[in-house]
């Protein structure tokens, strides 16, 4: 009687343990995004930072300490995206099980091939530069479509009782991604747009993916604040290109780009999200590819 | 008549309070060198605005900012043979506790020494250069610093810095400790004190 | 010493700088922070120096030591008396990855005590030390050799716990290795952190007791409060603000020192990188008596406008005009005001900020 009960308790606990989600913190919304996507209800999972947040600057709240402290995994960027405030963070959640390197700890960008790798000699003239590649990558929807097979992979070493409803998940995401890519880079083809100006370097994979190209950045240097000459600058590029689309990460100021467009007929200047989140609508990564082609394919016509 | 009674009225009042401590203040203190002392209990020191004679103690009626504070003292006077006198700082207010700089006249030299509890250490080799009879001396008391720091200057210096100090406590000998309150004074054996003051240090630590 | 202690901080860079080192795998990080600062009178009153020049340089190396422990190593070189003076900083191991929850380190340290104190004076919101802070701490900070541990207690909320014991042979500035103490130097921190709204708080509260050899008993006992207000990389609000109280005892006397004071610290963030601040600090000896025994009213108040640039986190231009008043019963008041300047840069890597 004592052993069925056991058992039975066994049985109880362990099915409980089975039924257990992974709580895992995300440095930005769109790896919790995608976090969600391939864990489904096995995961319980928070952002550090809100889609509305520039991920450069986080302040290392304690409040993120704790959070970080009762994780079980700990996704981040890379590609110095933290560098500013997450090893902070990880000294003051001490929890050993997500540190670099640990079992809990997985980092996204070491496992792409990243854009604007910068080789030769850089310093900090040269602006806020990642030197080690652009970590922007979560918004290139084939990039995305590849590392949910990684988060799936890492999910099930975490939980291996449900390893298969991970890989499945990857493999229905990865297989939908890629028919909206190709979707979407029609839309953009037709809409005409080939090449348009951005306000930072957050959209390199994005506009890789959809084969436009971005002329100019209305920071003359990453991290640093347009000055009037920079504007002047891309005025004239703008008449001579015929750029007629600038897109600006919304959690940037447009002052400076509207300045532009006063001066160069018919150009459009858009407010994008670039996070999940990080406008009303946007509540997968889905949206947030969707809002980013209607940005491009709904403006004007331009080069 | 009237007229007489007052002036004599006030003669005599202030030929009442005439003693050989002339400047004492209505609250029993006395004025030296423009600083309120309180004389010690049996002390039998002669004082007068410029010049303090004969045996006793007296403290600063107004306290050092704090105990771990530092200060500059000058002390100007004679030393005739025998005669002695103390300096000391960051004590209590019954000059207990504190540090004590002790000068007293031994034939033909200045001996020095400074006291703190059961502790000496002598000082002596370095006032060698002042005039045995005379002595004119600043002293810095960093008793912010741990033990004291202590610099002395002979008063005719212009510049004061470790360099042109005749004691540096950093160099030289270790304070035996820092004293333990906020009241400075002298204790004095028939020297004749000329000047006493206090100010800001004269040196600052960088 | 002082010629074998460039000797060292010579080596150190020398080594670091070949190619061997540039190149390293360990992780190895070098951070070198440079603070210039410099103070003029603004009237007779003032005991500023009236130049300007480099206040301090600290180079810190920081790495993971292997898969536990993580090293730190800071040197610091100040200006003294027209020679530059090397001096170690922090030098300690310490781990997160050892206990849940728990880290420390070993060896010696700024004291997690307060707020200021946490941090290196180049890091300051201001150019020179609150009179509190200076009076209690010295002009940079408390540092010590010991062991720290704090504990990030798992509640619902933040609340993270430090205590600390360190050897005590010196308080303060010290020229020699001091002595024993009765006890060690023990302290806590307690810090609480909660976010309201767009605003972010951190209030803590402190305890430090040391019992040097030669008797003195001094207590201090503080309550720290930090609010901010951050978008982006802007700092859009910044209130900082400590209140500290010391006792001063000595064995055999009955009699005690009571030192009271604060400071306040609310800054704006302009445009463009400009930031304003007004600081205020006071400062009194509650216990304060003449000889005679009568009390003695006294403090020592500060109002300190301060503006400063930072064009990026790693560069700094500040400017600030010190009013002081000292008062004491029965004295007049001295006033004094100062003009005080600051640049700081940081070349090479640099510790990820806390908040």
């Amino acid at each position: 009687m004592r052993f069925k009960l056991l058992m039975i308790l066994l049985l109880f606990n362990t099915a409980n343990l089975a039924d257990a989600e992974i709580n895992v913190v995300t440095t930005t919304s769109n790896a919790a995004a995608l976090i969600k996507e391939i864990g489904g209800k096995q995961v319980n999972v928070t952002s550090l930072t809100k889609g509305s947040q520039d991920p450069h600057y986080v302040e290392a709240k304690p409040s993120y300490m704790m959070m970080v402290s009762k994780a079980d995994l700990l996704v981040s960027i890379g590609l110095d995206l933290e560098i500013g405030w997450l090893p902070s963070l990880l000294k003051g959640a001490r929890n050993s099980q997500v540190v670099a390197g640990a079992k809990g700890s997985l980092v996204l960008g070491d496992f792409i091939e990243p854009l604007e790798k910068i080789e030769g000699n850089i310093s900090r003239e040269h602006g806020d530069v990642h030197p080690f590649g652009n970590p922007h990558f979560l918004l290139d929807p084939m990039r995305t479509a590849a590392l949910s097979h990684v988060v799936a992979k890492k999910l099930g070493e975490l939980d291996p009782t449900n390893r298969d409803v991970f890989n499945q998940n990857a493999v229905e995401f990865a297989s939908r991604l890629k028919e909206l890519t190709d979707i979407w880079k029609k839309q953009i083809k037709e809409s005409g747009v080939k090449e348009i100006f951005t306000y930072h370097k957050t959209l390199v994979y994005f506009l890789e993916r959809m084969h436009v190209h971005s002329v100019g950045s209305i920071e003359p240097k990453p991290g640093v604040p347009p000055t009037p000459g920079h504007i002047l600058g891309l005025i004239k590029v703008a008449k001579k290109l015929g750029i007629r689309l600038t897109l600006v990460e919304n959690y940037f100021e447009t002052t400076a780009a509207e300045r532009i467009a006063r001066d160069v007929e018919g150009m459009q200047v858009k407010s994008v999200p670039v996070s999940v989140e990080g406008a009303e609508g946007i509540t997968y990564l889905v949206d947030l590819y969707k809002a980013l082609v209607a940005a491009v394919s709904k403006s004007s016509k331009g080069r | 008549m009237l007229r007489l009674v007052i002036v004599f009225s006030c003669v005599f009042f202030s030929a009442c309070g005439s003693s050989s401590n002339n400047n004492k203040e209505s609250s029993g203190t006395v004025l030296f060198d423009k600083i309120e002392f309180l004389e010690m209990e049996n002390s039998t020191l002669e004082i007068e605005a410029n010049l303090i004679k004969g045996a006793g103690a007296m403290v600063a009626v107004k306290p050092l900012q704090t105990i771990d504070s530092g200060n500059s003292f000058a002390i100007s006077g004679i030393l005739s043979a025998g005669s002695s006198v103390t300096l000391v700082t960051n004590a209590d207010n019954k000059l207990m506790g504190g540090l004590e700089f002790v000068f007293s006249r031994k034939l033909d030299e200045i001996d020095g020494s400074v006291k703190f509890g059961n502790k000496t250490v002598s000082i002596s080799d370095y006032l060698k250069v002042q005039d045995p009879e005379e002595l004119n001396l600043i002293l810095d008391v960093h008793n912010d610093e741990s033990p004291a720091h202590v610099l002395i200057w002979a008063s005719t210096v212009s510049e004061f810095s470790e360099e042109t100090a005749i004691f540096n406590s950093e160099d030289a000998v270790v304070i035996p400790g820092n004293g333990t309150g906020a009241y400075w004074g002298i204790k004095s054996s028939q020297a004749e004190i000329a000047k006493l003051s206090i100010s800001e240090p004269k040196f600052e630590e960088e | 010493m002082n010629n074998f202690r460039t000797l060292v901080f010579t080596s150190i860079y020398f080594l670091v700088t070949t190619s061997a080192f540039a190149q390293d795998s360990t992780g190895l990080k070098t951070s070198v922070s440079v603070d210039i600062a410099g103070e003029f009178s603004a009237d007779k009153e003032s005991d500023a120096k009236d130049k300007i020049g480099p206040r301090s340089v600290d180079v810190i190396f920081y790495a993971p030591v292997d898969h536990i422990f993580d090293g730190v190593l800071a040197l610091a070189a100040h200006d003294e008396a027209g020679v530059s003076m090397f001096e170690l900083h922090e030098a300690y191991i310490g781990s997160s990855k050892i206990i849940p929850n728990l880290s420390f380190k070993l060896g010696q340290y700024f004291l997690g005590i307060g707020r200021l104190n946490h941090y290196h004076r180049h890091e300051w919101p201001f150019i020179t030390a609150p009179e509190v802070h200076a009076r209690f701490f010295g002009d940079e900070g408390v540092n010590d050799s010991g062991l720290e541990i704090s504990y990030l207690v798992p509640l619902p909320f933040y609340l993270d716990i430090t205590i600390g014991a360190t050897n005590g042979f010196v308080y303060g500035h010290a020229h020699d290795e001091g002595t024993k103490p009765i006890t060690p130097m023990y302290y806590s921190h307690i810090k609480f952190f909660e976010s309201i709204g767009e605003l972010d708080i951190q209030p803590g509260i402190t305890l430090l007791k040391r019992h040097s050899s030669l008797g003195q008993k001094m207590s201090l006992y503080g309550f720290d409060l930090t609010g901010k207000v951050k978008k982006g990389k802007t700092l859009v609000f910044l209130w900082q603000s400590e209140l500290w109280q010391r006792i001063l005892e000595f064995e055999g006397s009955t009699k005690q020192e009571i030192s009271t004071g604060f400071y306040m610290y609310p800054q704006m963030g302009l445009t463009n990188g400009l930031e304003f601040g007004v600081r205020v600090d006071y400062l009194t000896v509650n216990t304060l008596k003449d000889a005679t025994g009568n009390s003695v009213d006294n403090s020592e108040a500060a109002l300190v406008p301060t503006l400063s640039f930072r064009p990026s986190e790693f560069s700094l231009l500040r400017a600030s005009y010190k009013q002081k008043r000292s008062q004491t019963d029965g004295e007049d008041n001295v006033d004094s005001k100062t003009f005080e300047f600051q640049a700081t840069y940081n070349l090479g890597a640099h510790p990820s900020h806390a908040f």
